[in-house]
């Protein structure tokens, strides 16, 4: 193509910063072909290191499609099908409860009227969640089970196992939940493959792809490119935090068995707009190809009832012509902005 | 599977404004990226914020999704 990109202002962005409302952020817009970058703010504060091109961030819930998309090259491959009920590879989920009421008492329970498969897992039906978005008893039960969400010392077999003891918050298919399904996920891939998530997503995607700065641990050599953890304290002023909901932040410990398909990757702009080209085309990139088209056309078609998304506390279940899987997860951060 | 899928463009719905067929994810720590399949385009922001659940819930550190909405029109900005 032979269109040009009007160049991008950091003025928009730069805003943020300077009202102390944002440590730093890195922005990529592609478009014809070509890539420009904005970055405002540092990495480091304290440092006095900015945001770079190359910075390399932890994408938390971006890990999501990632998982997914390796999970669905399984499917090509033939060695799972999303109607395999997940008990086949992990029969710690033989037999689940379901809750009676998602913030009910754990011992109110009955039993699931099926096997939760695959496909309950990729489309946020599996009746998993976070603990976090509860108020009931659910949540310290997933707390003191499964760790943090993002980097926990449970390792993988005990994580499964613990979490197939939880009871589910609804029946299998019944409702969306976003939660832990896609880390389940994660873990069934590596047993499937036999070895860890970490391995199995550079060998078939970041490695393909050229990602080369994504991953579950930044090598030593490369941590002075990390973006140091910000948020706020109770009067909204911008500190580095260490922990956040008791998972740790920027100093995984190493030799951490624990990998989170749902949460647990960092990456950079450049990296995750390689793996973001898989959806603008027939499932490769450059060559590389991750997916069969008819895979990535059924990936990005809607599987999702178009209504009836609870939101994380269980309110507000208008019906929306939205998003799949997460009409949710919109309305949710859409709630946070407010409107404008 | 694994990715939201936009089925109705909604311009005041941040998750929302892409053409029909566009695909995303959000994340916590004020990610955000999609691909339009319609114009070949991709976007990304990235960032760390690390805000829970019962600070959101008082309003506290939603500055970066107002900064994601920045950049979706800044974005549009380059289209030639």
């Amino acid at each position: 193509m032979t269109e040009t990109n009007t160049p991008l202002t950091t003025e928009p962005l730069q805003k943020f910063v300077d009202s102390w409302e944002l440590a730093g952020a890195a922005t990529l817009v592609y478009r014809n072909g070509a890539a420009q970058t904005v970055c405002v703010g540092w990495r480091d504060i304290e440092g006095n290191l900015l945001v770079e091109r190359d910075t390399i961030f932890r994408i938390a819930s971006m890990t999501k499609p990632i998982t997914s998309v390796a999970a669905l090259m399984l499917v090509d491959e033939g060695r799972i099908a999303l109607s395999d009920p997940i008990a086949r590879y992990a029969p710690e989920f033989s037999r689940m409860r379901v809750l009676r009421s998602p913030d009910g008492p754990l011992e109110e329970t009955e039993p699931a009227e099926r096997l939760l498969t695959f496909e309950d897992l990729l489309t946020h039906r599996a009746g998993l969640t976070y603990g976090d978005f509860h108020r009931g008893p659910i949540a310290q039960a997933y707390r003191d089970a499964l760790g943090g969400d993002i980097d926990s010392h449970v390792a993988p077999d005990d994580w499964i196992a613990r979490l197939a003891q939880l009871p589910l918050i609804g029946q299998p298919g019944a409702m969306m939940s976003y939660g832990s399904a896609t880390d389940l996920l994660g873990f069934l891939i590596a047993r499937i493959e036999g070895e860890p998530l970490g391995a199995v997503l550079k060998r078939r995607i970041f490695d393909p792809l050229g990602m080369k700065d994504t991953g579950f641990l930044v090598p030593r050599d490369q941590r002075h490119r990390r973006s140091a953890a910000y948020g706020f304290d109770d009067q909204e002023r911008l500190i580095r935090r260490t922990t956040l909901s008791g998972g740790v932040l920027e100093e995984r410990p190493e030799g951490m068995a624990y990998e989170s398909g749902g949460a647990g990757l960092w990456s950079t702009v450049d990296d995750y707009l390689r793996f973001a080209r898989v959806f603008l085309g027939d499932g490769s990139v450059d060559g590389a190809r991750l997916l069969l088209p008819a895979t990535l056309a059924r990936m990005m078609t809607n599987h999702s009832p178009i209504s009836s998304a609870p939101m994380p506390d269980g309110s507000g279940t208008s019906p929306s012509r939205s998003v799949e899987v997460s009409a949710w997860v919109s309305r949710w951060c859409w709630r946070r902005i407010g409107t404008t | 599977m694994g990715v939201s899928v936009v089925l109705e463009t909604n311009r005041n719905d941040l998750m929302r404004r892409g053409g029909v067929g566009t695909v995303g994810w959000p994340g916590a720590y004020g990610g955000w990226w999609q691909a339009d399949p319609n114009d070949g385009s991709v976007l990304i922001f990235l960032a760390h914020n690390m805000v829970d659940l019962p600070q959101m819930s008082k309003g506290i550190g939603l500055g970066v999704w107002a900064a994601i909405e920045a950049f979706q029109t800044l974005a549009a900005s380059s289209q030639s």
